[in-house]
């Protein structure tokens, strides 16, 4: 009877085994980096419109603070002449007050005035003596 | 009544010249410059005289006034100045100055004993009555013209600065020619000439006193130059000539201060034409200084006319 031959087979069969093994690991990483690029492809509109959107939104907040900071000024000038305002009305109670009892004191004076006669010529007197001259302005011919 | 109130020389003299009294008067200078001021004035206003005057039958004037409306006329130098200043005399005071009055003067019995062309219809304001030809300097007028105050204010402006030309180291200088003055430099009332205004009603004491620099100073007045018309009635020497009458203008006299004595002579005029209600407002609108005298002697005077005042005898006040 024949003995059987097993010492070559077997290491064959496991350097194929392992070379099948690489091979098709080298392709299942090929093919994973191939996904992963295409996903990035397709992910970076996305990437880049996230990053517009944020440059916007800096914008955006840089012009809300100033927004805010010409409310706190508007605001604080509003309230300076909301004071004023304040001031007048009260001054101007007063004066409807004394216009009030003005007018009441109007109410009992008499409706006419005579009033003296105002002079129609004033006379202004000078020195009695006039001060000498150069010369005299007066009618040609003499 | 003359003073001085200044250890400088004060010269003066005295002659008859234009119908009336020449005087100059100066302030600092020596006896040898003012005896060559005094003749420079002499000959210019015999000059102006034999140019201007309308009682010179060979004068400038009168030669171009017997031409009238016939031909062109050559005119020297001073009656171009004249005409000139009388045509703008007219539009400036609204026609309340014009030349052509001396036909209504010579009707009414003023006469210069000159022979003029036959008098014309009237003055009419709008009829352009002096014709220039400005290539060949000469002239043609429509109507005789009289250069009256003009010709004198005139006379005292070419007079005085001959007078400067003559003796240019003289300080002060005060020329007066019937009642109608110029002053030039410094006088000698602190630093200033003193002038008064002559009372209408007569008598020495003037009715004010102007403290004069640098100004002209004239008045128009019917003290004098009054004369019984023709018709029997009363007439003066300032015609109205938007009627050709007299002026009723309420007024005895007006005195104008101004750069130019010319000017005063026409606004002095004008002014007494425009009568009481108006010389008022006229002179305040002008910014004239201007004294005027109502009929009842009263005296009165514009704003401007009161920072030239030194003094007054009695004052209305209608300033």
């Amino acid at each position: 009877m024949a003995q059987p031959r097993t010492g070559v087979h077997v290491p064959l069969l496991a350097v194929a085994s392992v070379g099948i093994y690489a091979v098709s690991l080298s392709g299942v990483a090929l093919l994973q980096a191939q996904h992963d690029r295409a996903i990035a492809a397709e992910r970076q509109p996305l990437l880049d419109a996230v990053a517009r959107t944020a440059a916007e939104r800096s914008v955006t907040q840089n012009a809300i603070r100033r927004a805010a900071d010409a409310l706190v000024g508007a605001s604080d000038r509003y309230s300076t002449t909301l004071d004023a305002s304040s001031q007048l009305d009260a001054a101007l109670a007063a004066l409807a007050v004394q216009v009030a009892e003005t007018t009441g004191a109007a109410a009992r004076l008499p409706t006419s005035v005579a009033l003296p006669a105002a002079p129609a010529r004033v006379v202004v007197q000078s020195a009695a003596v006039a001060p000498a001259v150069q010369a005299t302005t007066g009618a040609s011919g003499k | 009544m003359i003073s001085t109130r200044h250890d400088l020389a004060v010269e003066r003299f005295a002659a008859r010249a234009m119908g009336s009294a020449l005087r100059l008067v100066t302030f600092g200078a020596s006896e040898r410059d003012a005896a060559k001021a005094w003749a420079a004035v002499r000959t210019d206003i015999e000059l102006t005289e034999a140019c201007l005057s309308r009682f010179q039958a060979d004068s400038d004037l009168s030669r171009l006034n017997t031409q009238t409306a016939t031909a062109w006329t050559d005119a020297p130098s001073r009656l171009a100045a004249m005409l000139t200043v009388a045509w703008r005399a007219q539009r400036v005071t609204d026609g309340r100055f014009d030349a052509r009055v001396l036909e209504r003067l010579e009707e009414l019995g003023e006469h210069a004993g000159v022979p003029l062309p036959p008098p014309a219809s009237g003055i009419d304001p709008e009829a352009p009555w002096l014709q220039r030809d400005g290539r060949t300097r000469r002239f043609r007028i429509a109507q005789p013209v009289d250069s009256g105050g003009i010709g004198k204010g005139l006379g005292i402006r070419w007079a005085l600065r001959a007078a400067r030309s003559a003796a240019p180291a003289i300080e002060g200088i005060l020329l007066e020619a019937g009642g109608d003055l110029v002053v030039a430099g410094p006088g000698p009332d602190d630093g200033a000439w003193s002038v008064g205004v002559e009372n209408p009603s007569g008598g020495d004491r003037p009715l004010a006193v102007i403290r004069a620099l640098d100004i002209a100073v004239t008045t128009s007045s019917i003290a004098v130059r009054q004369w019984t018309g023709p018709d029997g009635q009363p007439v003066h020497h300032l015609i109205d000539p938007r009627n050709g009458h007299p002026a009723q203008s309420g007024l005895q006299a007006v005195t104008v201060a101004h750069r130019d004595p010319a000017w005063a002579e026409t606004w002095s005029k004008a002014l007494f034409i425009a009568g009481r209600g108006e010389v008022g407002p006229e002179g305040r609108r002008r910014q004239l200084a201007a004294w005027w005298v109502e009929e009842d002697g009263s005296l009165h005077m514009t704003p401007a006319a009161r920072d030239l005042t030194a003094w007054t005898a009695t004052e209305g006040d209608t300033t």
